[in-house]
């Protein structure tokens, strides 16, 4: 986990910057809130994404399952990359500090739990396919909802590009995902 | 969920809050659930397996209307398409049970799923409020109907005015079950 250092930087940039636009070195690459937030969004969805993947492809039976998770654990981390890297280019911290967990009360937090992973590395081997299909569909959603106020407040043309891109490609697996639980 | 406070936070916490104008959303993003089996008619927009189906090919999960709607699309308008019974929903051939799955994006404390069919109520689950687990399923005895059917399912918030609709339509080969193949079988 990266995620330690990076918390430490943030830290250190919310204490010394009482301005971050203003703080931003010249000839720096353009990008607003919404980017930063999107990324910082985007990333812990990736990481619960990757935990998903990493355990269909140990339990699936099913070869057409084994397909998309590899390729979803393909994607999320080449885009997991980029963005870590795009985040420590701007000097920004890549985790959030805290806010997710506001809505956790409600159940309203968008995003895919320990809890829900945990059920899934536990689930019986007659349950495993469709307990996947339908958790990495749900997760898959959230991905794509979470693009919507990139590219609509985004500046930032890569990470733009991007949303454009997770917003696509994850809709047309969602498709796969669903032609798949429909005919488990 | 609130996007719009999120952003504030965000645009607070780097420092660059004059920009907050600029990222401010359109619409509050509401995304929660729907039943991926038997495809609900939004799991078969979502699939391209219908056409023209508007909004919810990117948002299958966002049915959200007040409680008490009797239709497809729960009173939400911009997905109307859902209660458009001239395009042609494929029913999946089931028997005189079926396994309803749903796919969750947000784990919303629950009052009651309801399954009806025809405006009779043929099903409740009762949560009590709780939050659901990883995933939901329910096994429903559609009560000897048989032929084409569509089933209504709603979801109850506990602590909204809101419900998320999703119908599925299904083709009853009127016995319980089993499948044609297991018939065959035996």
């Amino acid at each position: 986990m990266k995620r330690h250092p990076f918390a430490a930087v943030a830290a250190v940039v919310l204490l010394l910057s009482g301005c971050g636009a203003a703080a931003r070195p010249s000839g720096a690459a353009e990008y607003n809130a919404a980017d930063v937030m999107f990324l910082q969004m985007m990333l812990p969805l990736h990481a619960q994404g990757l935990e998903l993947t990493r355990i269909a492809k140990e339990r699936t039976t099913r070869a057409e399952v084994r397909d998309i998770a590899d390729e979803l654990d393909t994607a999320q981390r080449d885009e997991t990359a980029k963005m870590t890297g795009w985040l420590t280019d701007w000097s920004q911290p890549t985790a959030m500090d805290g806010d997710p967990a506001a809505h956790e009360h409600h159940g309203g937090l968008h995003q895919t739990s320990p809890a829900e992973i945990d059920a899934l590395a536990k689930a019986p081997d007659a349950d495993f396919d469709t307990t996947f299909l339908n958790l990495m569909t749900g997760h898959l959603h959230n991905s794509v909802e979470l693009t919507r106020s990139e590219i609509e407040g985004g500046t930032n043309q890569p990470a733009k590009d991007l949303a454009t891109t997770i917003r696509e490609s994850r809709t047309k697996e969602i498709a796969r995902l669903l032609s798949l639980v429909g005919a488990g | 969920m609130s996007l719009r406070s999120k952003l504030a936070a965000a645009a607070v916490a780097i420092g660059v809050a004059p920009l907050i104008v600029v990222v401010a959303p359109a619409a509050t993003a509401s995304a929660h659930g729907y039943i991926s089996s038997p495809p609900s008619r939004q799991a078969n927009c979502a699939q391209g397996k219908v056409q023209n189906c508007g909004d919810i090919v990117w948002e299958p999960q966002s049915v959200e209307g007040p409680k008490g709607a009797t239709n497809c699309h729960g009173n939400n308008g911009r997905f109307a398409q859902l209660s458009d019974e001239s395009k042609g929903w494929p029913a999946t051939s089931v028997g005189g049970t079926v396994t309803f799955n749903w796919v969750l994006t947000a784990r919303h404390a629950t009052s009651t799923w309801q399954y009806f069919i025809g405006g009779t109520r043929i099903a409740e689950f009762n949560d009590g409020g709780r939050q659901p687990g990883a995933t939901v399923s329910h096994t429903v005895n559609l009560g000897g109907r048989s032929g084409r059917q569509k089933l209504l399912a709603v979801w109850n918030i506990a602590d909204t005015a809101n419900a998320f609709y999703s119908c599925v339509d299904l083709q009853v080969n009127g016995f319980a079950g089993g499948t044609p193949n297991a018939l065959a079988a035996v």
